[in-house]
Parts: C-alpha cells; structure tokens; sequence
C-alpha cells in the first residue's frame, strides 16, 4: 500500500465483502468493508431497509422491501466519496407450527383445525396429509384450517405450513391424531320412574375433548310436559301421567360428534295418586226409575242408564291425579273427569249399597299406578217414607230379608203400597218333576230345596214366598215321609197359591192334596171294616183339628186359653170326624176309571168312592153333627166349613202367623187385632189371608209405623229361624245364592220341608220362643259357625259375598263396623259391643280378616240372631 | 295357668294342638271356671275312682210306639186274644221271640229285636208292662164318666211327649223329671261345670231341671270356624264371647245370647275331653238311634275329665206314628232300636260299666189295639217299655192290660189301655236306683204319692 502510494498518490479504495447476499426477513448478517489506500479504514455504514450496525450486522427487514432487495452501503469515513454496496435479496421467513388445537380429530367428521406457530402469512398455505387445504389467516402466528378427517382412526393427519416465494419454505409436519368417533355411554340405561318422580343420568364421552352433551326426552331437546323434561346435567322430571307408550327414551348426544349419543329407556309408571278429601261424604240414591250404577258386586258392570235422577258428582282433592286416573265407589268405577293432577269428578247416579257406607279411591292404572287412601261415603236412599230401620224390619217381617235394593224400594213407597204391590205380584212357579233320576227311582227333594231357597232369596214375590212358608210351618206335610220332588211340589204350591187366598179354600186344597191324604193317612182312608175289625184312621182327623185349625183347647178372642183350659173336643169327636174324611183315593189316571186304593197320583187332588165312604151321622165336634146319608164331598164341605168356622180358628191362625212372620210372644191384644180381621175382613169375609197378613204387618206391635224408627218392648222380637237367619244375612250383604244351602241351613237346626212330625219344625208353645227349641250346642255352635263362613266367603256357590267394598271400609274399622251394624241390625249397635268388636277388628292383621271379622262378630251377636 | 293345673290334676295330657289353636287367652276367656270346676270335681271323683258313679239314658221313641207289637202274649190264651183284635196285621205267633213270663203268661218279642232277646236271655232286660201318663190311678167307669182327673190332652203327640218327659200330666211344666233328677243329685257332681244332662238328638224338656241346665252335644267334634292360629284369632273368638254375653235387656236377645255361649264354653270342654278317648272294640249299627248312643258312650267316657258321677243322657228315635202300613215301618225301627240298646249294653261291659248304666225307653203314647182301615193303629195311652243293663232285674214288672175291646182296661172302644203302672212309678224306680234320697223323690214326681208304690222292683237288690 506504501508503495503504491509511494508510485502514485495513491486513492482511497473501499470495497464491501459480500457484495451479494441474501436473507430472510428479520434475518442479520454481518457484512465487511475493506479500505485501502488510507489508514483510516473506517466506515459508515448504511442499508435500505432493515437496520445495519455500525459493524456491518445486518438485519433484514420485517417484510419485503420493494424491489426485492435492500442495498448495504458502506462508506469510508477516509474519503467519504468513496463507498461501497453490497445487494441483499430479501426472502419470506420460513413457517413454523408450534401447536394444534385441536391435537386430535374424529375420523370422518369435519373438523376446524387452528394451527399455531409463527411466520405465517396470508399467503402461508396448508397441507392436511399432502392435499393442499385453504388456511384462514388470523395472524402471523395463527391460522385456521377446515377440512374433513379422512384418515381412519389411529392414522394422524400431516399437518404443514408453507411460505411462498420470495424464499418459499415449509414448516416441519405436525401430526394430528385421528381418533375413532366420539362415544358416549350413559347410566342408567333402563330405569322405571313413577309419574311426578325423578332420574339422574350421568353421561360418559370419549375421543373426544368435546365434552359438551345434548339431552332430549323422545327426540325433543329438554322434553317437554307430556314426556318429561330433562335438564343439562341429566336429571329426568318424569310427567304425572306416563304417556300411552307407557315408557320413554332420554337422549343424550355428544355436541361435537353426533355420532356419539346414547339412549336410556325410562319405564314409566303411573304415581300412587293421594286423596286428601272429597266431598260430598254423604250422599243420596238416585231416584226411580233406574240408578245409573247397578249395584250387582259380582258382576260390576256400570251400566249408564240414561233415565233415572238425582245424580251425585263427587270432587276429589288429592294429588298425583293422572288423566286415566279413575274413581270407584266401593267396587265400581264411576266415569271420572280429570280436572288436574289435584282434582278429579266424578258423577253418578248412585245405587243403595248394602250398610249403606261406601267408599271413594282414586286408581291410577297400570304401569304402576295404585290405589289412593279411602274417604267413606255413607250412601243414604233418596226417598224415606219408612226410615232406614223400620224398612229393614218391616222387611225382615215381610220378606226374606232386606237386600239394599228393597229397603230402598221401601223407603221410598212405603209399607202399604210396597204389600199391594207384593199382593199383585206374580206368583213364581215350581217346577214341575216328573222325570225319573238314573236309578229309577223319583226325584228327590234336593233340586227343590235348592230351587226354592234360590226363588226366595232372588223372587220379585217375596211375601208370598214368606207367608207360604209360614203356612207349611202350620199345615205341615214333611219330606221325611214326602220326600219326592212329584210328592211335594204340588202340596208346596198349594201354600203360594192360596198365600194371600182364603183360609177355607187352603183347607180344602190340602185336605185334597194327595200329600197330605199320605201323610196324615186321608188317603185310601177306608170306612170301618166289622170284618177285618178296622176303623176309620184318626190321623188326619185329629191334626186337622188339634194343629191346623182349632187346637186342643177353647180359647177366647185373643188366643188365650178359655178360663179351666176347657177341652175343644173329646175323643170321641175325633173318632166321629174321621168318618167324615173316609173314601177318599188317589183321582184316576190315563183315564182309568176311578177305584179306591187306585195308583198314586200326586199332581191331582183326591176323589170320592163312595162306597168307601162312611156316611153314617158323625157328631164331629161340640154341637156339630153331620147329617147320614152325605156323600163324601158333601161330608167334607160339612165338616170343614164347621171347622172353618169354629170360633178358635181365627185367634189359632192368627196367632201362629205372628209368630212366623214377627214375634213369638205377641200379645193378646195383637192377637185379637188380627183375629177380628180373620173373623171378617173389609168385605165381611172370614178367613181372608191376604187381610191378616197386612193386619200382621201393619200392626202396631210389628213396630214398623211410618215416621221414626222405634224400638219394641223388652219381650218381643223372633229367634231367626235357621232358614231365615241365612237367607236374612245373604240378602242384607247383597251376595250370590245357587240356593245350595239346605244341607247348611238344616246343621243349624232347621231341615227345609223336612220337619221332624207334624208338629213342625218348633212348638207354638216352646219358651222363650218356637225357634229355641232348635237352638242347642250343636246348632247353635253351627249357626255361629254358618256366620263365619258366611262372612268369609266360606260357603262356596251356595253364598258368594263380595268382600271387596268391605275390603275397603276396613281402612276406616269405625265405619266398618257402623257398616255392618247398618246392613245386619238396622243400624243400630250398642257401646259396648262396637268397643268390643272394634277391638276384635283391630287386632286383624289384613282389611279381608278385618272386613271378615266385623261381619262375622255383628252378624253373631244375639242382636241380630234375634229378629226385632 | 288355671287350664294348665286342672289338666295335670286330670291326668290328661294337654292336646298342644287345642292348645295353641285357642291359646291361653282364649283358654281364659272360653272356659276358666269350667276348668277352675274341673278340678275340685276331678279331686273328688279320685277319691271315689268309679265306685260313685251311675248314669240314666233314655231313648224316647217318638209318634207314640204300637208296643202292642212289640211284646206280645205267646201263651195260647194271650195270642189267641192279640191276633183276634190285630188280625191281618198280627204277627205270626211261629215268629215271635221268647222274652219273659209273668204268672202263667209268657211274652214274647216280635222278630224284629234278637237284641233284646239276648238281653232277656243274659238277665239284663227287663219289661214294664202298660205304663203311661196318669194323674191317679183311674178305671174306665172313672174316665168315662170323667170324674176323675186324667192328664190333659191325651192322644196328642205334643202335650203327650211334654208330659211323659215332664211327669206333669196337666198344665205347663217348666222342666223336666231327669232335669228334677240331676237337681236332686247335684251334690254329687259339684263342683263340675259339665252340664250332667246332656241331649244327643235335639232339645228336650225332660233333661231341664230347677238348677240343671242341659246341653245338647250331638258329634264328637264341633268347633268354631276361624281359629287357625292367625293373629288375631283369639281376639275374635274372645269378642265373641263378650258379645254374647254382654247384657241388652231384650229378653229373647240374653236367652239366644247365653245358650250360644254356653254351648261354645261346653263344647270346648268337651271337645278337649274326647280328643284323647280310647277306641271302643264293641261296634254300634250306623243308624241314627246307634250313633246317639255311641256318641253317649262317648259323653260316658269323659266323666273323669269332666268330673261327673252323675250322668242323665236323652237320646230318641222318630216314626212311630204308624197310622198306616204298620207292618211295614214299624218292624224296621224296632230292628234299630234292639240292635243300638244291644251294642250299649256290650259298651258297657266292655268298660265294666254294666252295672252303673241303665238304658231305658219312653213314648209319648202307645197305639190303638184295634187296627184302623190303612193297616195301621191311632193314638191310643198305655205301653209297654223296656229297662236294660247290668243293675236290672230281669222280668215282666206291672200288669199287662187286659186285652178286651170296651173292657176293663179299654178307655174306649179300640183298646186304648188305661194305664196300669205310671209314668211316675216307673221314673221314680229309675230315680231312686240313680242315688235320689226317698224325700227327693215327690220333688220329682209330684203325683207319685197317688200310686200304691214308688219302686216296680226292676232293679237288682
């Protein structure tokens, strides 16, 4: 350098080490300049763009200056004119990706990638697996990219960022993991909720950070009323009443991949609906013609009958009431409206129901579903002529029993009319028998024992049935030695026909009745015999007089003995009267020609041969003889109209119906009452039936006046014959009869048509009363007995109660019991034994026991043993 | 517990099966007193063992048995008068049974009894002849001319069979001579709560005493329906009881209400009783009359246990009332009843209780001599009737009615016998065998002092 300076003056050279250069924005470099020719060596230096030190580092700019290139100059401070440049390109910055969110995608399903990192550019572009895709430039350091994740789980997605010329470059791959679907399970998945209850669900979600769920009862987001609503953390309200289906599906679905959802099935259950109250709690029958709810317990059909008034509607306060929410009364369903879940009405023309208590209960159907607490309605009848009690007494007098129905109908006409309607009611017929049983011989008496009790039980003509008992009870023909179905029927027909007929018109029938002729020996009587040294038979003589007419002793006009009990007859009379009833036989049949001692024939009554008829003069009774010379039926026609007209007959017949049909110890004065309408009734007729049974029933003493209910002095009232006491309870309980009881009735003392003698089933004259003469150990044991099997269902077909409205007052033991008392003893009960059967009661452990023993104890207790 | 010792004192072993069925409450509420009874009444009869004890058992043969049929003259005398009168419906004298004798008649039985011919035949029968309701002792002149008293309503079943278990030939009697019996020998069953008069067949008057209270228990084993050991049961047997019991003031109310309670009190005893009684090796016809005295047999058995010494039983048998076809019915009741009196009395030897038991028969009447026009017979008074077991002497006691239509012995014209032995007569024989004192004896029988001797001499002295 010297010496060149030395040579020539030598000038300030200055170059610029690199001269070409080329970076990426941002980037630096260090540049250098030579200076010769000059000690002073020192530079300025300077750039276009970007910053240069003064040490010759360069950095590039942050973007692309134009033109490309930015000029680094260094100039020597020696000589400042000369300097020097160096050319630097300037290239785009190479991307680089530093996360992904998301880290993982779901194979199939489209997705948002957002890549983060640096150096990015709008016009940065991204490659998913090789394919270019469209980033959305957000910033340099955030890009977003939407495509569809094709991959199958477990391959990852190549994820790169480009830059493009000036400089073009790519980021290293990022993977993005692909991952299976989103799954979701959830818990539980089969639940049973009741109506008004709730469910938590708990949802389970992988593959997937997502974790946002969707809930939906039935495809419906959230559900709704009809379905149940569900919440966003899971939890399911179901409805108060399940939809039809009977169950629903809750949903829960991944938001983020609708592919992953799961489903619980939820069983819905209908709630146990909760009564609070109702009103009203005591209600009235509806009125003729027709009550809407025909009360048949064990066939509970509602019938809707359109006719008929005085409907009740009941409103029932509660909760979890459901539009299929129903109503019974007792046993029956009533149409029920919903009002809401608190409410329900229901309307009904109500029917009488036997104890005349009832009750409300709200049943939800099935699924679930159940059965409310009771409110007890007592069910009085509309119309109350009679009261309650007096109608139930006046039925027990007059019928076989008071059946709710009756004691409404009762009620509501009153006595008088309810007997003209009893006397004009058609009479139900016997069957006839005739037809031999498979071993040839006839027809037992069975078929008509159980015919006879069923017709009782169930038969519009009750009366008629009870008065002609009463009358087999005095003109008796026994089974024991008539045990024929063809024997006995047209015997026990003669007493429904004549019930309500005329007393001397009954004695003739019978006496003429071929039963009777065998039974107390009338038939194939012959007239006295020298030569086989016979008689007439005494038989029918005597009991005609002794047991079916006069009696053994004169009595005055109110069935007292006369004063010195003075003998009606002697022996001899009877002797006499029994030629009186010779030559009587058996009427012909296909058309034989009439004979004594002819075939039986048991349908038709007795004819005359004369020639075994004795028809000599016959002093038949105190001051009466017969004229000789009478043919038979002339001596009949004498003889029973002197009967008839005996002045005993009236107080002997009315007395023993009184006692059949109301008390057993009547007294004289009820006996004269009756007696003078036997002796002449409102046409001046004697011996009319029809008369003295009203007389009998209407009497003061049957305590059964209209108006209040009153009750009879210490010694009247009748032991329940055996017969009645069943048929009493059965009717009073509203059950179901085959009329199988016979064999049932006759354990307890009383075998129908089968009294033991002539003397009936029991003395007139038996203390306290007739009907205790059968009462004993054995059958009294049997007759509590009968009441418990009775009251437990325990009789088979021969007596079917429906203990189910029971059932339900046994929820309430103090009207269960007022129920009972009301259905068996007229409603009336006293302190004292309600304490006790309450207790009883209580200790039962189930409502049938419960329902059971209050029946059983009410029904056994002497109170209503004896009818009063 | 009171059931608890009285069961111990009895020897008896506690059916555990009765006992839980009732428990011990109901144990308390049913029968406390007729257990607390039963063990005075058990102390005593220990001390006596059987020495003391005696029973009466009547079968009553009722609709008024022809026992002109049913012990008939077989001397020539006698049969040639019976078949005179019965003709076509006598008995041939060839099938007639040799039975007794009396004087210079022998009697004979109709071929219907070999059971009681064999009793005859062992000297444990005896026969009494025309016996029947009087209240003095009255010829036909006297009841023809009806100035003497005679038992009300004569021929009528009803007033018949009152009077012959009543001994109260006119009015309305309260009770009955086997009641007026047990009252007499009360001391000796006290302090047993055990009704002594007990009914196999039905209520009668003739068990009714002054203090005596019968029952009626017909089957070995009635109980009541519903104790099965549930909770509960008890309780409503107990309400039960109180219910019957409780007092309402009506009277037919309280006489139902006590019969009913009773009997379940009486029962339960019972029942428990025979629960634990050994078989029997003599076996009784299956009929009706032959199950009543078997069940007797049971009632007998149970003395001990329920601490009887005394013992009165009323058992019957119906269909006597053969107003027609007489030989046809009435043989066959008679086969019955012979047959059911013999295997009584084989029961009774086979528990050595012959001589302590005497069985004897009543009707309420017997029939006409003279048949009537449908091969029958009618009301009529006297009859003869029989008297069996071990005490018995056997024999022919009274007089046999002199078999005359219209004569002496006839109250009318069809041979209708006037008695000639009373019902009196005959009851107080029985009564003063059973342990009544002779004072007792008019107690019983109000009229017996009208007849001219109070024992017929039927029993072994």
């Amino acid at each position: 350098m010297l010496l060149g300076g030395l040579l020539q003056a030598q000038q300030v050279t200055i170059t610029v080490s690199p001269t070409t250069a080329t970076l990426r924005v941002n980037e630096s470099r260090s540049f250098s300049a030579t200076v010769k020719n000059t000690t002073n060596t020192a530079v300025r230096w300077t750039a276009t763009a970007g910053t240069i030190s003064s040490t010759g580092q360069f950095t590039a700019p942050s973007t692309i200056p134009g033109g490309g290139t930015v000029t680094v100059r260094a100039t020597s401070l020696a000589d400042e004119t000369k300097s020097a440049a160096a050319v630097v390109t300037i290239n785009n910055a190479k991307p680089t990706i530093t996360s992904l969110d998301p880290t993982g995608v779901n194979t199939g399903l489209a997705y948002t990638l957002r890549i983060r990192g640096s150096n990015f550019l709008p016009t940065s572009t991204v490659t998913l697996e090789g394919k270019p895709a469209a980033p959305r430039f957000l910033s340099t350091t955030e890009l977003e990219v939407s495509a569809v994740a094709e991959n199958p789980a477990g391959n990852s997605i190549d994820v790169i960022v480009s830059n493009p010329d000036p400089g073009a470059s790519s980021s290293s791959v990022r993977g993005l993991s692909v991952y299976a679907p989103v799954k979701v399970t959830m818990s539980p998945t089969t639940t049973t909720v009741r109506g008004g209850g709730t469910v938590k669900f708990n949802a389970y979600i992988s593959n997937t950070s997502f974790k946002t769920v969707d809930w939906f009862v039935n495809e419906i987001p959230g559900g709704n009323a009809a379905v149940g609503t569900v919440d966003a953390t899971g939890l399911y309200t179901a409805p108060v009443a399940a939809p039809a289906a009977g169950r629903v599906e809750v949903k829960v679905v991944n938001r983020h991949d609708g592919r992953g959802f799961a489903v619980a099935t939820v069983n819905l259950q209908n709630p146990i609906p909760v009564l609070t109250s109702a009103s009203p709690t005591a209600a009235k029958t509806g009125t003729s013609p027709a009550p809407l709810v025909q009360q048949s317990p064990l066939n509970p059909t509602l019938t809707t009958a359109p006719q008929g008034s005085g409907s009740t509607t009941f409103t029932l306060n509660g909760s979890l009431f459901t539009p299929s929410s129903k109503v019974f009364l007792g046993s029956f369903e009533l149409p029920t409206t919903y009002v809401g879940s608190g409410q329900l009405r229901a309307t009904a023309i109500l029917a009488p129901v036997a104890g005349q208590m009832t009750t409300l209960r709200v049943v939800n159907p099935a699924p679930g579903g159940g059965e409310s607490g009771r409110v007890v309605v007592r069910v009085e009848n509309a119309q109350e002529l009679m009261s309650y009690g007096s109608a139930i007494r006046f039925l027990e007098q007059a019928s076989y029993g008071a059946d709710p129905a009756s004691i409404a109908k009762v009620q509501a006409v009153g006595r008088g009319a309810w007997l003209a309607e009893q006397f004009r009611a058609p009479m139900t017929q016997l069957p006839d028998a005739l037809v031999p049983v498979a071993n040839g011989s006839n027809e037992g008496m069975s078929r008509l024992q159980t015919t006879w009790i069923s017709n009782a039980l169930t038969a519009p003509d009750q009366l008629r049935h009870r008065v002609a008992f009463a009358l087999h009870s005095i003109l008796v023909v026994s089974a024991v030695d008539l045990g024929e179905h063809r024997q006995y029927v047209p015997y026990l027909r003669i007493l429904h026909e004549e019930a309500f007929g005329n007393y001397r018109r009954l004695l003739e029938r019978i006496t003429l009745n071929p039963a009777m002729g065998r039974y107390l020996n009338m038939l194939n009587n012959a007239k006295a015999n020298p030569a086989r040294n016979t008689v007439a038979n005494e038989n029918y003589a005597r009991e005609l007089l002794q047991l079916f007419t006069i009696g053994l002793v004169e009595l005055n006009p109110n069935g007292t003995p006369k004063t010195g009990n003075p003998a009606s007859y002697n022996e001899s009379h009877v002797s006499e009267l029994a030629k009186a009833f010779t030559g009587w036989t058996s009427a012909p049949t296909n058309g034989a020609a009439p004979k004594f001692r002819a075939p039986d024939n048991w349908a038709e009554p007795m004819i005359p041969i004369e020639a075994e008829h004795d028809a000599t003069a016959k002093a038949i009774l105190p001051g009466v003889t017969i004229p000789a010379g009478q043919m038979a039926r002339q001596d009949l026609t004498s003889a029973l109209d002197a009967i008839f007209n005996h002045p005993n007959v009236g107080p002997f017949v009315s007395y023993r119906l009184i006692q059949r049909l109301v008390t057993s110890n009547p007294s004289p004065a009820y006996v004269e009452r009756v007696a003078r309408v036997f002796n002449s009734n409102s046409s001046g007729v004697r011996g009319d039936l029809k008369e003295v049974v009203e007389a009998i029933l209407t009497d003061v003493e049957a305590g059964t006046g209209a108006g209040s209910y009153s009750e009879l002095h210490a010694d009247q009232g009748s032991l329940r014959e055996p017969l009645a006491l069943t048929l009493n309870i059965i009717r009073a309980l509203d059950m179901r009869s085959n009329g199988g009881l016979a064999s049932t009735i006759s354990g307890v003392g009383q075998n129908l048509f089968y009294p033991g003698s002539v003397f009936s089933y029991f003395s007139p004259f038996s203390k306290p009363g007739p009907e205790f003469q059968a009462l004993n150990a054995t059958t009294a044991m049997n007759a509590v007995n009968l009441i418990y099997r009775l009251a437990s269902n325990g009789l088979g077909n021969a007596a079917v109660l429906d203990l189910s409205p029971w059932d339900q007052l046994a929820t309430n033991p103090d009207a269960l019991i007022t129920a009972a008392a009301n259905a068996l003893n007229r409603g009336t009960l006293s302190s004292d034994a309600r304490a006790t059967i309450l207790q009883a009661v209580n200790a039962q452990t189930s409502n049938r026991m419960k329902a059971t023993t209050a029946l059983y104890l009410v029904g056994a207790s002497p109170q209503v043993l004896v009818r009063r | 517990m009171a059931i608890s010792s009285a069961r111990r004192h009895a020897g008896l072993l506690a059916s555990r099966r009765e006992f839980l069925r009732f428990g011990c409450r109901a144990v308390t509420g049913l029968g406390a007193a007729g257990a607390l009874g039963q063990l005075g009444g058990i102390n005593a009869l220990a001390q006596t063992t059987n020495t003391g004890y005696k029973a009466l058992v009547c079968i009553f043969l009722f609709g008024g048995n022809d026992s002109n049929d049913m012990l008939i003259p077989t001397d020539d005398a006698g049969y040639a008068a019976y078949s005179g009168v019965r003709r076509n419906i006598a008995i041939a004298r060839t099938q007639l049974l040799s039975a007794t004798s009396q004087g210079g008649s022998t009697y004979g039985l109709p071929p219907s009894m070999p059971g009681l011919q064999t009793l005859f035949q062992t000297g444990k029968a005896a026969a009494v002849a025309n016996v029947g309701m009087l209240v003095r002792p009255v010829t036909r002149a006297e009841f023809r001319g009806n100035n003497r008293q005679v038992p009300s309503n004569l021929f009528s079943h009803s007033d018949q069979q009152q009077q012959w278990q009543s001994a109260t030939p006119i009015g309305i009697a309260q009770s009955g001579w086997a009641g007026r019996i047990a009252d007499q020998v009360l001391p000796l069953n006290q302090p047993s709560q055990f009704p002594a008069a007990v009914s196999v067949n039905g209520n009668s008057l003739f068990l009714v005493g002054q203090q005596t209270q019968p029952s009626q228990i017909a089957s070995p084993n009635i109980a009541v329906t519903g104790q099965q050991n549930r909770a509960g049961d008890v309780e409503r047997l107990n309400a039960l009881q109180q219910i019957l019991t409780l007092s309402s003031g009506v009277t037919l109310v309280q006489a139902a209400g006590k019969r009913i309670n009773d009997s379940l009190v009486v029962l339960r005893q019972a029942n428990d009783a025979f629960a634990n009684l050994p078989g029997l090796t003599t076996q009784f016809p299956t009929t009706s009359i032959g199950n009543q005295l078997r069940q007797i047999v049971r009632l007998i058995q149970i003395r001990g246990a329920v601490g009887l010494q005394r013992q009165i039983f009323f058992s019957s048998q119906g269909g006597y009332d053969t107003h027609e076809n007489q030989p046809g019915r009435q043989p066959q009741l008679l086969a019955e009843l012979s047959a059911a009196m013999l295997a009584f009395n084989q029961a009774m030897d086979e528990l050595g209780l012959s001589e302590q038991v005497t069985l004897f028969t009543e009707s309420e009447f017997s029939r006409t001599f003279q048949p009537n026009a449908s091969n029958g017979t009618d009301h009529a008074w006297g009859g003869h009737h029989f008297v069996t077991g071990g005490a018995v002497q056997s024999g022919l006691y009274g007089t046999y009615p002199n078999m005359i239509l219209n004569g002496s012995d006839d109250s009318g014209s069809r041979g209708n016998w006037i008695p000639t032995t009373s019902l009196d007569q005959y009851g107080a024989t029985l009564a003063k065998w059973f342990g009544v004192p002779d004072s007792g004896l008019a107690t019983v029988f109000p009229n017996l002092a009208n007849f001219p001797t109070a024992d017929l001499g039927f029993f072994k002295t």
